[in-house]
């Protein structure tokens, strides 16, 4: 079995808002270091990928960026959640938790059986 | 909602693209020196750190392009690119561009043009509530209108309109303040406002009991009178003003958009018994249909006739939607146009296919290039069509500005009133937009198909593709081209039969002399001259005081002008053969006239003699004057001097005058004249009658002088006369007869020179055609000719050869458009005068103007041919 995983199509985003409530604002590296960091290296995450991502939830208005001066004193564009990001987050980890539950009743199924 | 705002964010980026690249470029490179730094920090070597955060990174520039699509839309970007590429191929091609943004401007203007003027006659509602329910109500046959006496009858039993209202348009002498003018009026019922729903722009509308006998006369000023004779005043309320001697007071002033039926400066109500012939209009109740309606009134009319006199004899009413009323008799006319200006977009359209598909070869290269550097053959449709909409829609916008210019001056020149609107409404020209741009896409389209096929291999070794020019194109150049030749020919056999119908019409002998004749209207008031004496009184001392003006050489007056509408009679004819059943009688036009009428208006007397002042004055016997139609018809072959007829007598109306002047009997023929047309040049010729002036009991004339001098100079003097005669009197109407003759052309006039316009825009179009594919083949084959003139050709063959392809197109052309124009022409026939579908001069006429046209568009470039040099041809390989 393959010890990485690609990220799957839409996490990414629900990765990011977690992180960004976690955090605080963070700018585009820290976030993809951070995403690489929980998921305990399994994750296999170009941190390129991160910028469409984070452009896509800047458009739908969960998040807001604006530039600023990192710890060591460099420039970088931080990136912190909204109010509606908030709801987002809120509404896709509720949705994931259900996800996550059947599909272990299902799989708990299949063992019992 | 979340999508939504996405789209606008990324619609918004489109305008800002470079700053955005700079922005993430920024943060790319931040987002490296901190990984590099870190990577430092955990102790590799600074090239290795920067390798890793390189590696880690992904391609830079397959993000970099993934968050450009991200940000904005990829097809916009695409778009915008394409627009920019396109501008920049056009106006390299300024002189081509320019034309076909220019005939495109013109083709859609005239079908603008047309379109809004169809749409206003058929399709656009009329601008009073519910004009779909508004109906008008004549009568078929008689005086086409009814007396107050019914109108009453119709407004009180009828259960069919939720208003009704009736009126006749007149004309009055008008004085205020001691000042004689003469002044337009609508005579109207109290309820004639309510079928249009007019609210008085101030005062009051008429009442009901206004309309009783004896009530005092009321009038409402129109809105452009009321500022022109009181200066928009308040205080014209109440004010009291004269019309033919009798005092009216003002009790409103009507909206500015109360000019239907009929522009008038005052309304002036109808009192019982009084208005004259009148007519109406009656807006239908919700769910009452036209044929209900006109059943409705026929059984009122019926029972109202059992009650009423015989004498006071009426037709039966005649029920007509507003739109038919108007503009039924126009229907083919503007049908006709309709169909000529859509020819001539479909030939614009064919001409814009032909550049756009020349064009096309000669980038056949440049799409060879795109295609080997892996452009797809939608990517290349794509650019070929953003080209041809940006030449399309430029031209397209100006056409709907020009045709809208060009309606505006119509409008103007017209004087149409507020009702007329000829201009499109939202919809409208939504459809114009569409109509015309899809047409010039799809014909866009065609050479984008035809060069998204390009063979790469091939264009790419120019030489050989020179050799080879492809075939299919230049077939599908000719083709296009054919078809404009065909429909410039069938507007041309169209625009030629209607000129040579005209040409016909202005022809044909009226049968007066219209030159030198002056002529216009006055009206006696009622209230000074009371009754036929006084009025015959004073029109022949008028007219004897006209005689003695410098210049004049003859001068009368007559009730109806030649061409000046139906003033028709049955008649009894002594002697002739009686009139079978089966056949409506023949209406007898009859007209009143002076003394010296003949003279004046250059009717010829063919035998007999004229009226003179002693038939008029003699009370129990009548003489009539008689045309040559009339004697044709009821004596053929035999004299009708001393013959005799009679107005019949379920015609006598308003009977007790005509005993009088002794209209009720036999009448002896003195005279035969020649025929007058009438009803129009390219009318038919009906029978007539002349009766002396004072057997008629109307105090209005015509007046008529011939003079030897310009109408202008005349004017003062008469005016003068007239003063002298009596103030009160004002000149109505006036014009020359020439005029007369011109405004009954005018239908026949505009329509022969609008579809002129059109053939030869048509034509030019076509021709222009012609020329671009002659000296297209002649540059494509340049080489070949060269060789041709090195191996012997001389320079007639190659100048043959060249006039020889132009004149096959236009052979073929020709053939299908001689075919096109007979099946249209058959439309044609009922606006066809003196001449058939198949006018031969007419064909041939067309035909030798476009053998002409074409040779000058192939000359050219086949000169050009014949010149070229063999060797210089072949070197420039």
């Amino acid at each position: 079995m393959s010890t990485k995983t690609d990220v799957m199509q839409g996490t990414l985003g629900l990765m990011v808002l977690k992180t960004l409530e976690a955090m605080g604002p963070l700018h585009g590296y820290g976030i993809a270091r951070r995403i690489e960091q929980i998921s305990g290296n399994l994750l296999s995450v170009n941190y390129g990928t991160i910028y469409p991502a984070l452009l896509k939830l800047e458009q739908e208005g969960c998040i807001s960026s604006e530039w600023g001066v990192s710890d060591n004193n460099r420039r970088a564009k931080y990136y912190k959640l909204t109010r509606a990001g908030r709801k987002q987050l809120r509404e896709s980890a509720g949705g994931w938790e259900q996800t996550k539950s059947i599909l272990e009743r299902f799989l708990t199924l299949g063992e019992e059986s | 909602m979340k999508t939504l705002r996405a789209w606008i964010v990324r619609l918004c980026s489109l305008f800002k693209r470079k700053q955005q690249d700079r922005e993430f470029a920024e943060e790319i490179e931040s987002h490296l020196a901190m990984h590099i730094e870190d990577n430092l920090r955990s102790g590799m070597s600074p090239e290795e750190a920067r390798r890793n955060a390189l590696i880690k990174f992904g391609g830079v520039d397959k993000i970099f392009e993934e968050h450009r699509d991200r940000r904005g839309f990829r097809w916009l970007a695409e778009l915008q690119r394409n627009l920019c590429y396109a501008a920049r191929i056009l106006w390299k091609q300024k002189a081509l561009s320019l034309i076909v943004i220019g005939i495109l401007a013109f083709a859609s203007a005239a079908n603008t043009a047309v379109f809004s003027v169809y749409n206003f006659l058929f399709i656009r509602s009329f601008p009073y509530p519910h004009s779909e329910r508004l109906v008008y109500v004549g009568t078929s046959g008689g005086y086409g209108g009814y007396d107050s006496e019914s109108h009453y009858r119709y407004r009180e039993e009828n259960r069919s309109f939720e208003a009704f209202g009736s009126y006749n348009p007149d004309y009055r002498n008008y004085s205020r303040q001691g000042q004689a003018r003469t002044t337009s009026i609508l005579l109207v019922t109290y309820d004639f406002a309510s079928v249009f729903q007019y609210q008085p722009a101030l005062g009051r509308g008429f009442l009901e009991k206004e309309e009783g006998p004896g009530e005092p006369k009321v009038v409402m000023l129109s809105h452009s009178f009321w500022q022109r004779e009181f200066g928009g005043s308040v205080s014209a309320l109440g004010e009291t003003l004269k019309l033919d001697g009798e005092v009216h007071t003002v009790v409103g002033v009507l909206p500015s958009n109360a000019d239907f039926p009929a522009p008038a400066d005052l309304w002036v109500l109808i009192q019982k018994g009084q208005g004259g012939t009148i007519r109406g209009y009656g807006r239908l109740k919700e769910g009452v249909s036209l044929e209900q309606a006109q059943q409705n009134l026929t059984r009122i009319h019926k029972s109202m006739m059992e009650t009423r006199s015989m004498n006071e004899s009426l037709a039966p009413p005649r029920l007509q939607f507003l739109r038919q009323k108007l503009f039924g008799n126009v229907g083919l006319t503007i049908t006709m146009l309709l169909f000529a200006a859509g020819i001539l977009l479909l030939i614009v359209c064919l001409n814009v296919a032909g550049m756009m598909l020349a064009r096309s070869e000669s980038r056949s290269q440049e799409m060879a290039i795109r295609t080997a550097l892996g452009a797809s053959r939608a990517e290349i449709i794509r650019q070929l069509l953003t080209e041809s909409l940006l030449l399309a829609l430029p031209g397209v916008l100006l056409g709907l500005l020009m045709g809208q210019a060009l309606l505006k001056l119509i409008a103007l020149k017209l004087e149409a009133p507020s009702w007329v609107r000829l201009t499109p409404d939202i919809p409208f020209l939504a459809f114009c937009v569409v109509l015309t741009g899809a047409t010039t896409a799809f014909f866009g389209l065609a050479p984008a198909l035809q060069a998204a096929r390009v063979n790469v291999q091939h264009s790419l070794h120019g030489a050989s593709s020179r050799l080879s020019a492809s075939g299919a194109k230049r077939r599908g150049l000719k083709m296009l081209v054919v078809g404009e030749i065909a429909f410039a020919v069938v507007l041309l056999v169209g625009a030629g039969l209607l000129l040579r119908s005209w040409q016909k019409m202005l022809a044909v002998d009226p049968g007066f002399r219209a030159d030198h004749v002056f002529t216009f209207n006055i009206k006696l008031p009622p209230s000074a001259y009371k009754g036929i004496d006084d009025n015959a009184r004073f029109f022949e001392r008028f007219i004897e005081s006209l005689r003695q003006l410098p210049g004049v050489t003859a001068a009368s007056g007559s009730n109806v002008l030649p061409l000046g509408g139906y003033n028709q009679f049955f008649f009894d004819v002594e002697g002739a053969a009686p009139h079978p059943a089966a056949e409506p009688d023949a209406a007898i036009l009859m007209r009143w006239v002076l003394p010296d009428y003949f003279k004046t208006m250059g009717v010829t007397l063919v035998s007999g003699r004229d009226f003179n002042a002693e038939d008029g004055r003699a009370k129990n016997s009548c003489v009539a004057i008689v045309d040559q139609s009339f004697a044709r018809r009821y004596w053929p072959g035999a004299d009708p001097i001393g013959k005799h007829i009679r107005i019949r007598a379920e015609d006598n109306w308003q009977g007790q005058w005509r005993k009088e002047v002794g209209l009720d009997r036999w009448m002896t023929v003195v005279g035969l004249t020649r025929n007058v047309a009438h009803y129009g040049l390219d009318r038919a010729i009906e029978p007539g009658v002349y009766i002396p002036y004072n057997k008629w009991r109307s105090s209005q004339m015509y007046v008529l002088v011939r003079s030897t001098v310009d109408p202008a100079g005349i004017v003062g003097p008469i005016r003068s006369q007239l003063r002298k005669l009596d103030p009160d009197v004002g000149i109505f109407f006036p014009m020359t007869m020439t005029e007369v003759v011109k405004r009954s052309t005018l239908v026949r006039r505009v329509l022969s020179i609008v579809m002129m316009l059109f053939a030869v825009a048509a034509l030019l179009i076509a021709v222009a055609g012609v020329y671009g594919v002659v000296n297209y083949t002649v540059s494509r084959r340049t080489h070949e000719i060269g060789i041709r003139m090195a191996l012997g050709a001389t320079r007639g063959q190659v100048l043959s050869m060249v006039v020889g392809g132009g004149a096959r197109l236009m052979i073929v052309g020709a053939i299908l458009g001689v075919a096109g124009a007979c099946a249209a022409s058959q439309a044609m026939r009922n606006v066809l005068f003196g001449i058939t579908a198949f006018d031969v001069p007419t064909y041939f006429i067309v035909g030798a103007v476009l053998i002409g046209a074409v040779a000058a568009a192939t000359l050219l470039p086949a000169r050009r041919a014949a010149n070229i040099e063999p060797m210089r041809s072949l070197r420039s390989e």
